[in-house]
């Protein structure tokens, strides 16, 4: 089948991101006959996959903040040009500012990203107060203390993807169709768990297809505008504020999953080695994509 | 939702990771099929990896750095850097008073250059640190250089800033260390022709073929495994197969890029004949950053012989491979 770019943007993201999700998401009535330790455990891998997610991120983040003053810096002669984002810094605040702006975006999106989902998990906690629906989307009836972490947990992710959509579609975009291939496959396998990590705080209730389609388009979509950023509009500043509002976002997801557990985590073998699990399948995962 | 439907949509999607990569990934995007180049059937005209070198006294390239995963032999790869996604990048063609107008595109996450041996050039396009000629990431850099009467011949082009930007400086010392770049593939031949090289159509007089060969080591630091000697970016048994027809004449293009090990490139039989000095050798023995063009008769026997580095475990690191001459 012959695609132009634009359409292969966008299948990059459904490949890496939302199709790999979804297969996680079919595994709910699997998880749905374990027994009721067993899906503390499961959540307590959600929270390993998070505190992966979270480390991962978060060193994305500060790298490209530590290269953002040789990415804006542009020699005296005038003869290099740097993408045009990048470029606009160096207009406006001169040669030198990537020490001071790096660090600055870091910081901004890293609030951005917790502060961004406390609100958001407030706004859940009005509706389901009032009993509205919000935007049609969700019977808030049906926002039980589960869904409502199922729902941060996959906007989490979803923030996430954005930086590996951006990863594949620099690659791809710049011709490296070698290591485009091993981000895209790596990222593939390695997004499977993700799914699972959403359908695990609500493998206990009763979910309905619509839920969960949208569930999955909010972990997996921003891999696609990640992909469509990287193929069309590539810059180190924008890479920057997306992966710190990632981080941001995720922290805040693992903080919620945590208190969430309360008392059962104490001294629990099993939930311990739950966020071990998380952690070593992330971890692992992500060694199939070599860099 | 029904476990039934759940294994449904399963194998659905799989079905989809299975079938769309052949709609997104190009074809052949690692180099498979016949090794063989030189002699390969009737040629009426001299054959070269230049192909017809254009009149416009102005050439424009565009060379894009980018990471790239190498595959040297089938089954052996490694991730690192390139200009085009190739080792060694494209070859660059000139006639003497040309000049050359290079873009760099940058596509690494670090700053990377251009640094053309043998041309000439102002400071702003020599490609060093100390210069800041250099594209920054995501960025690109435009470099002018002339090919002078000095410059006929065959040279390396090569970055030589990347990774200057993590630490630039070693320990008490107040020069930067050369740049990562060339140790991890970012090289390539620049061929110049002297007035009466070319024909009228703009092809090389005088010989049969013209081949470039490119000898490089990938260290172990690079590829995370074995010391690869390579030519032409591959190691035995996936190196080029020379076949040439008995009686040609060829004129070998060969460049050691290093970045640290010597060469010597030997073919039995064979004479060197360096085609400016008119020095005969029997084996082409070269320093990092020596390149050299010489001028061989392939002889009127047919026969299947090896081309080999003689350098102590070069050749078991792959630098070998076969060199044929056809009735």
């Amino acid at each position: 089948m012959e695609l132009n770019l634009f359409g292969i943007a966008i299948l990059l993201g459904v490949y890496v991101g939302v199709v790999p999700v979804y297969l996680g998401l079919f595994s709910l009535p699997l998880l749905q006959r374990l027994k009721r330790e067993w899906l503390d455990f499961l959540v307590c891998l959600t929270l390993g996959i998070m505190l992966f997610l979270f480390v991962d991120v978060t060193a994305e983040a500060l790298e490209a903040a530590d290269k953002l003053p040789a990415a804006i810096a542009v020699p005296a002669d005038g003869q290099a040009s740097v993408p045009t984002l990048d470029k606009l810094l160096y207009d406006t605040f001169g040669a030198d500012s990537g020490t001071i702006l790096g660090p600055l975006f870091m910081l901004t999106g890293f609030a951005l990203g917790v502060l961004g989902l406390v609100e958001f998990g407030r706004r859940l906690d009005r509706l389901m107060e009032a009993g509205t629906a919000w935007g049609g989307l969700f019977n808030p009836a049906k926002l039980s203390p589960q869904m409502q972490l199922a729902l941060l947990v996959s906007l989490g992710i979803g923030l996430h993807n954005l930086g590996e959509g951006l990863a594949v579609g620099v690659a791809y975009g710049s011709q490296s169709f070698a290591l485009a291939t091993v981000l895209i496959f790596g990222f593939a396998v390695h997004n499977v768990s993700e799914g699972i990590a959403i359908v695990s705080p609500i493998s206990r209730s009763q979910v309905d297809l619509r839920t969960l389609a949208l569930l999955g388009l909010l972990a997996g979509g921003p891999t696609i505008i990640g992909t469509l950023i990287g193929i069309y509009i590539f810059s180190n500043a924008l890479s920057i504020v997306f992966f710190a509002i990632a981080a941001g976002a995720i922290l805040y997801v693992v903080i919620e999953i945590t208190t969430s557990l309360g008392d059962r985590f104490r001294n629990s073998h099993l939930n311990y080695l739950g966020v071990m699990a998380g952690f070593t399948v992330m971890y692992l995962t992500s060694l199939l994509v070599l860099l | 939702m029904r476990p039934g439907f759940a294994a449904g949509a399963i194998v659905a999607l799989l079905a989809f990771m299975v079938i769309t990569p052949g709609w997104f990934l190009p074809p052949g995007t690692t180099a498979s099929g016949s090794l063989l180049v030189g002699h390969l059937g009737e040629h009426a005209a001299p054959e070269s990896d230049c192909g017809p070198v254009s009149d416009d006294p102005i050439k424009r390239v565009t060379l894009v750095a980018q990471a790239t995963v190498w595959e040297v032999a089938p089954g052996e790869s490694f991730p690192t850097w390139s200009f085009n996604g190739i080792i060694p990048g494209p070859v660059i063609c000139l006639r003497e008073g040309d000049t050359l107008i290079l873009t760099l595109e940058n596509r690494l996450s670090t700053i990377a250059s251009f640094h053309a041996h043998g041309l000439a050039r102002e400071p702003s396009s020599d490609g060093t640190y100390l210069t800041a000629s250099y594209a920054p990431p995501g960025g690109s850099y435009t470099y002018t250089l002339q090919a002078d009467a000095h410059s006929v011949g065959t040279w390396a082009y090569h970055d030589a800033v990347a990774e200057l930007d993590k630490d630039p400086f070693i320990d008490g010392l107040s020069l930067p260390e050369s740049g990562e770049g060339i140790e991890r593939g970012m090289f390539g031949a620049i061929i110049v022709y002297g007035e009466g090289e070319l024909d009228e159509a703009g092809l090389p007089a005088g010989y049969d073929h013209e081949m470039v060969l490119v000898e490089a080591e990938f260290e172990s630091e690079v590829t995370a495994g074995p010391v690869y000697m390579t030519i032409n970016g591959k190691i035995a048994p996936v190196t080029p197969h020379y076949q040439f027809q008995a009686g040609e004449t060829v004129r070998f293009r060969v460049l050691n890029v290093g970045p640290n090990a010597n060469h010597n490139l030997w073919v039995e039989g064979l004479d060197w004949r360096q085609t400016q000095s008119g020095t005969v050798v029997d084996s082409v023995l070269f320093g990092a950053l020596e390149f050299g063009d010489f001028t061989l008769e392939v002889g009127d026997e047919p026969r299947e012989t090896q081309y080999t580095c003689s350098i102590d475990g070069h050749e078991e690191a792959g630098m070998h491979g076969l060199f044929s001459v056809i009735a």
